[in-house]
């Protein structure tokens, strides 16, 4: 029997990759769902995304990057789907990428998984400050979890219907959780609830177009609080 | 050195810190929120554990006025209420996020079922 993927794409003011994103994840997995969901786009994203042949899921307004997240989990939750799988839309992911991810949960040895750029020696295009605090948050979720992750903040991710069915409800009667943390909010939560995560190596491609929207340096200055901040919420519960 | 005000500030910095971490506790407020809120409990903790640092306050001010017991319970007062209200805001915010996430997925749930329903329908309008 056929398996239902939907691969979901936040997209916020990426009119310039995201068409491109889309079509060329379509050419590769025809039968795969592409969901872009547009956190209030202000340029022509949600028009280049359709055009591409998405399917687009509109926030009413920008409420950052989490919340779209956690709105495709809602889509994939409600509509029954196999396995999930996100990408970036600014065309960091590679798409051929997907199937890596893919394969630990159809051969069931993974119920989550998370594509790593430090598993493998890869040239990363990050600059050392960003990288200083990847290998920074990565080593204390290990310490804390007491597991081996190399790139917690990695968001290129897939997980199973199960993972998807654990997280919801967690997200649904919580608070949000901050951009800037969710990725390490979400695997110390995953570990906690007994799912299985798996790192996968991926390699990441240079941004074509802008700048990332996850790194600033009022974010930069906040986050060892913020990320000291989640690893005692979320440990301690 | 310390003045009449002195204890009621520090018990009040006190309080605002230990609310603070509950509030983080139970995720009424973010990361962001809890960052700010402790650093103002602990200048104002610190400004009336050693009140000569006001001076330079007045300094800063050009103001000669020294700070009476009244002067500063209402300066509390201000501060807690501006406390109470930004967690008021943050749990609103958070509720209104989760309102954004269920409309739009509705939203593509309709589209989906009714790929003509996606335009929003003319309201009837009565009169002229």
């Amino acid at each position: 029997m056929a398996r239902k993927v939907l691969v979901m794409i936040p997209a916020y003011n990426e009119e310039k990759t995201v068409g491109e994103v889309v079509k060329s994840t379509l050419a590769l997995y025809p039968d795969f769902k592409i969901v872009v969901v547009d956190d209030g786009s202000e340029d022509r994203t949600v028009e280049r995304a359709e055009e591409a042949g998405a399917d687009v899921v509109s926030l009413p307004f920008h409420c950052g990057g989490s919340i779209a997240i956690q709105t495709g989990y809602m889509v994939a939750a409600n509509d029954g789907y196999d396995y999930t799988v996100k990408i970036d839309a600014d065309g960091q992911h590679r798409p051929e990428e997907i199937t890596k991810l893919l394969n630990p949960l159809i051969n069931d040895e993974a119920d989550m998984t998370m594509g790593s750029r430090y598993l493998t020696l890869n040239d990363n295009h990050s600059s050392a400050v960003k990288e200083g605090g990847i290998v920074f948050s990565s080593t204390l979720v290990s310490l804390f979890r007491k597991m081996e992750i190399t790139d917690v903040t990695s968001g290129m991710r897939a997980w199973s219907r199960k993972a998807i069915q654990t997280l919801m409800p967690i997200y649904i009667a919580r608070k949000p959780i901050e951009d800037s943390v969710f990725w390490v909010a979400e695997t110390i939560l995953a570990s906690k609830k007994g799912l299985r995560l798996k790192e996968v190596s991926i390699n990441v491609l240079p941004r074509k177009h802008g700048r990332s929207k996850s790194f600033s340096f009022d974010k930069m200055l906040l986050y060892p609080f913020r990320l000291l901040i989640t690893l005692i919420q979320e440990t301690r519960r | 050195m310390w003045e009449r005000y002195s204890l009621i500030g520090v018990v009040f910095c006190i309080v605002l810190i230990i609310l603070d971490f509950y509030l983080l506790r139970k995720r009424k407020i973010n990361g962001k929120g809890f960052v700010l809120w402790f650093i103002i409990g602990m200048v104002v903790g610190l400004l009336f554990a050693v009140p000569p640092l006001l001076s330079f306050v007045y300094l800063m001010f050009g103001t000669e006025f020294t700070i009476s017991a009244f002067v500063a319970t209402g300066f509390l007062f201000f501060l807690f209420l501006t406390f109470y209200l930004y967690y008021k805001i943050s749990e609103l915010h958070g509720l209104l996020m989760k309102l954004a996430m269920e409309v739009s997925v509705a939203k593509y749930g309709r589209k989906q079922s009714d790929p003509n329903d996606s335009k929003p329908k003319k309201r009837k309008t009565k009169g002229k």
